[in-house]
């Protein structure tokens, strides 16, 4: 076994582990849920959240290992055939654990296959929700076309808000972030994902714009 | 989409995990959606016990088990006897990382996967999408249940116009039935079709399975080489390439995709075996020796157990010890002694695998200058032999040789005439295998016992000169065997074994037939012109036993 295969077979080993403490943390704190007072709840619901959080930037930082070996061995981003009505529902759950406040709305068709990576684009969509949350969105919708002659094309992946919109050099792609202290990660990685995504020579993308009625549309183009 | 609490309410459903918390958290949650019938295995070996004493409807099966069988083999192994129905469902509980190596599966895939971390929610709708998906393609699953493959074949068709949205899983089952009926043809035009829009793996695979199966191998190796570079843990890539580079008589390029493969995926039996056979094939016995040592040890509690594995085991180690170095040549030794005495626990009764484990036995015991124990074991053999109704020339073969290494010369005569008075029209090779053995056995009768002794003393001396140590050693050992041995030939035979273990490392074993060769000579006076020759090897064997000691 070279180097190199050492680490990242050391890599999959702590990943895999730490999934599993993941799980079970996740189960146990289902349990403990059932088992205390509604005025215990709120507290929790706050662990909750935070657990979360760091749940997700865990699945981040390994997406994001994964993503640099793949990039340093020259392997395309390993993708496989998933319902987007699924990935949908699964980010929507995870997210209202974060955002409990916000209204979600799912309108991905039930019967729509693409191919992608399951993880990155549920991290990736979980990202966007974040961006819209912190835009002061009250509600989000979640949303996707696709080539309807093929059932293995490409799609438009939607994150729609009513937040504040996004700055036009965001959308110019002048900067990741205006806020003061913001890093623009979140954009940042969710381009990253979507970059990643490469079929027969094309590449995905990332756009954003300010939707008329007010809040803003983050698109994932997905070949 | 379905009512998950109504179709799990009758269902039998499999739970297998190695970790505890995660087996009662599913079960909790398979309980919270519904399941009534829920039963919960510990690893791929208990799941396995249980799928063949109870009819499961759905298995969750998390992918890494601990020790022995992965979710991926129990899937594999449950299919292969199809004690887990076409129609029944198979889900990989599993991190991300092991999904390339599931999903992609030609063969044997599973129905779905969900991947760690996740909640009752996310259970939720993942089984109700795997559920759905597998209600709808039921009819296909049934009749393949049935063996009725061409049905299967026109519903995949029918239902590919009437539920297009459906388009890939059904593909996937009609290009795996038509190689099945080997329509190579039809089955290449469904994976082309797919592979116009996009480079989906297992679609990949089977192209390149078609186009191998339609007279272009070396096409089907670039594509799959292809494949492999987009998708490098795809062990089904290697084990085609080793397939068609063993047809095309490439033997040392199909054992280096196979090694590939065992690194990526080493718990697949048949795959362990399948290198184990090529490796010896070419020679390659370390390697052999190691496959099929995995190959025993996979397949103690796998359908794909074998008498074979043990007894290719053995033979590697045999093949290894004649190679081998001293120090580890016991250890390896008893390991196949120890695979033999399984099967011969295993395998009682089927007197062809008991003749063959105890002619292994004696060859392995006969390296190691056990003569008593492969006197033994030849005789066993022998029993065996009686018992079997019309024993193969290759046996007869085998236990003339065997006979003539245990010195059972009259025994060896009649069988070899025997074989020539049988009638049977040997092939060439049996044949010139019969006229050597013939020669061998005639040989030995027509030399005196001191005149053997002296041509076996000469082959030694010839090795010896040549570097050949372990033979030169097989052969003093023989020729020291007579008692009007004479005193330079056991000399001869100490400065093989020290100047062996000078090289390797020395072994209380040969320490002590050094010891028997010294006591043999006795006292030798000073006067001999030997005594130079005698003093500096009772030296070097002094040192040699300080440090064992």
């Amino acid at each position: 076994m070279n180097k190199k295969m050492k680490i990242s077979t050391l890599a999959g080993i702590i990943t895999h582990d730490l999934k599993n403490q993941l799980q079970s943390l996740s189960s146990q704190m289902n349990n403990f849920a059932d088992s205390i007072s509604d005025q215990q709840q709120q507290e929790f619901q706050q662990i909750n959240k935070n657990t979360f959080k760091i749940t997700l930037e865990i699945l981040r930082l390994t997406q994001l290992f994964k993503l640099q070996q793949q990039q340093a061995d020259e392997v395309p981003l390993s993708m496989n055939e998933h319902w987007l009505r699924d990935t949908a529902t699964i980010v929507i759950e995870n997210a209202q654990i974060q955002y409990p406040d916000i209204a979600f709305e799912n309108l991905v068709e039930m019967d729509i296959q693409g191919f992608y990576s399951d993880q990155l684009l549920q991290l990736a969509l979980l990202s966007a929700i974040n961006n819209s949350a912190q835009a002061g969105a009250t509600r989000i919708t979640l949303n996707c076309h696709t080539d309807k002659t093929s059932q293995v094309s490409n799609f438009n992946f939607f994150i729609i808000d009513n937040g504040d919109g996004v700055d036009s050099k965001i959308i110019n792609q002048e900067t990741d972030s205006t806020k003061e202290f913001g890093t623009g990660l979140g954009l940042a990685f969710i381009r990253l994902i979507c970059e990643s995504h490469c079929n027969k020579g094309q590449c995905g993308r990332l756009d954003l714009i300010n939707n008329p009625e007010g809040g803003a549309t983050i698109s994932l183009y997905i070949p | 989409m379905i009512n998950l609490e109504k179709a799990l309410e009758n269902e039998r459903l499999l739970i297998v995990d190695d970790l505890v918390e995660s087996r009662s958290s599913l079960r909790k949650m398979a309980t919270i959606l519904g399941a009534g019938k829920i039963d919960v295995a510990h690893d791929g070996q208990e799941a396995m016990l249980m799928i063949s004493e109870h009819e499961y409807d759905i298995v969750l099966s998390d992918y890494n088990l601990g020790k022995t069988k992965d979710g991926q083999q129990v899937l594999e192994e449950a299919r292969f006897t199809k004690r887990l129905k076409a129609t029944a469902i198979f889900v990989v509980v599993t991190g991300e990382n092991a999904l390339e190596m599931v999903m992609g599966a030609l063969e044997y895939e599973p129905d779905g996967y969900i991947t760690k971390p996740f909640t009752l929610n996310m259970l939720k709708e993942r089984l109700i999408r795997i559920i759905s998906i597998k209600e709808e393609l039921r009819p296909i699953n049934h009749a393949i249940d049935l063996a009725e493959y061409d049905k299967a074949i026109a519903i995949c068709l029918k239902l590919l116009v009437a539920k297009p949205h459906f388009r890939l899983p059904i593909s996937r089952i009609l290009g795996q039935q038509l190689i099945r009926k080997r329509s190579f043809e039809a089955a290449y035009k469904v994976y082309n079709e797919l592979l116009e829009e996009r480079s989906v793996s297992w679609a990949k695979l089977g192209q390149a399975i078609c186009i191998h199966k339609l007279g272009n191998s070396d096409q089907a190796l670039k594509y799959l080489n292809e494949t492999l570079e987009e998708h490098p843990l795809y062990v089904q890539c290697y084990d085609w390439i080793a397939k068609i580079e063993l047809e095309l008589d490439h033997g040392v390029k199909a054992q280096k995709a196979l090694q590939k493969a065992v690194e990526i995926s080493p718990r697949a039996v048949l795959r362990q075996m399948e290198l184990g056979r090529v490796a010896y094939e070419n020679s390659d016995f370390p390697v052999a020796e190691a496959a099929f040592k995995q190959a025993v040890i996979l397949g103690r509690y796998s359908c794909h157990k074998s008498m074979k594995n043990y007894l290719q085991f053995a033979r590697s180690v045999l093949s290894n010890i004649d190679e081998g170095q001293t120090g580890k040549v016991k250890a390896k030794a008893d390991s196949a002694f120890r695979a033999l005495k399984e099967l011969k626990k295993d395998y009682n009764g089927q007197p062809d695998s008991l003749f063959e484990a105890n002619i292994i036995e004696s060859q392995t015991h006969q390296s190691l200058n056990n003569e008593r124990e492969a006197l033994e074991s030849t005789k066993q053999a022998e029993i065996q032999l009686a018992k079997i109704k019309n024993p193969k020339t290759e046996y007869k073969l085998q236990m003339t040789e065997a006979f003539i290494e245990t010195k059972q010369t009259e025994k060896a005569k009649d069988m070899i005439t025997e074989l020539k008075e049988e009638g049977i029209e040997l092939n060439a090779e049996d044949q010139a295998r019969v006229e050597k053995l013939d020669d061998t056995v005639s040989g030995v009768k027509r030399l005196s016992e001191e005149e053997y002794s002296d041509q076996l003393n000469d082959e030694g001396v010839k090795y010896y000169e040549k570097g050949e140590l372990v033979k030169a050693i097989k052969a003093f050992d023989e020729a020291g065997k007579y008692e009007k041995a004479g005193v330079s030939l056991l000399l001869n035979s100490i400065q093989a074994k020290t100047s062996f273990m000078e090289q390797k490392e020395p072994s209380k074993q040969m320490l002590k037939s050094c010891q028997q060769l010294l006591i043999r000579i006795g006292q030798m006076s000073k006067d001999d012109d030997r005594y130079s020759r005698y003093v500096r090897l009772r030296k070097t064997y002094d040192r040699l036993c300080r440090i064992v000691a």
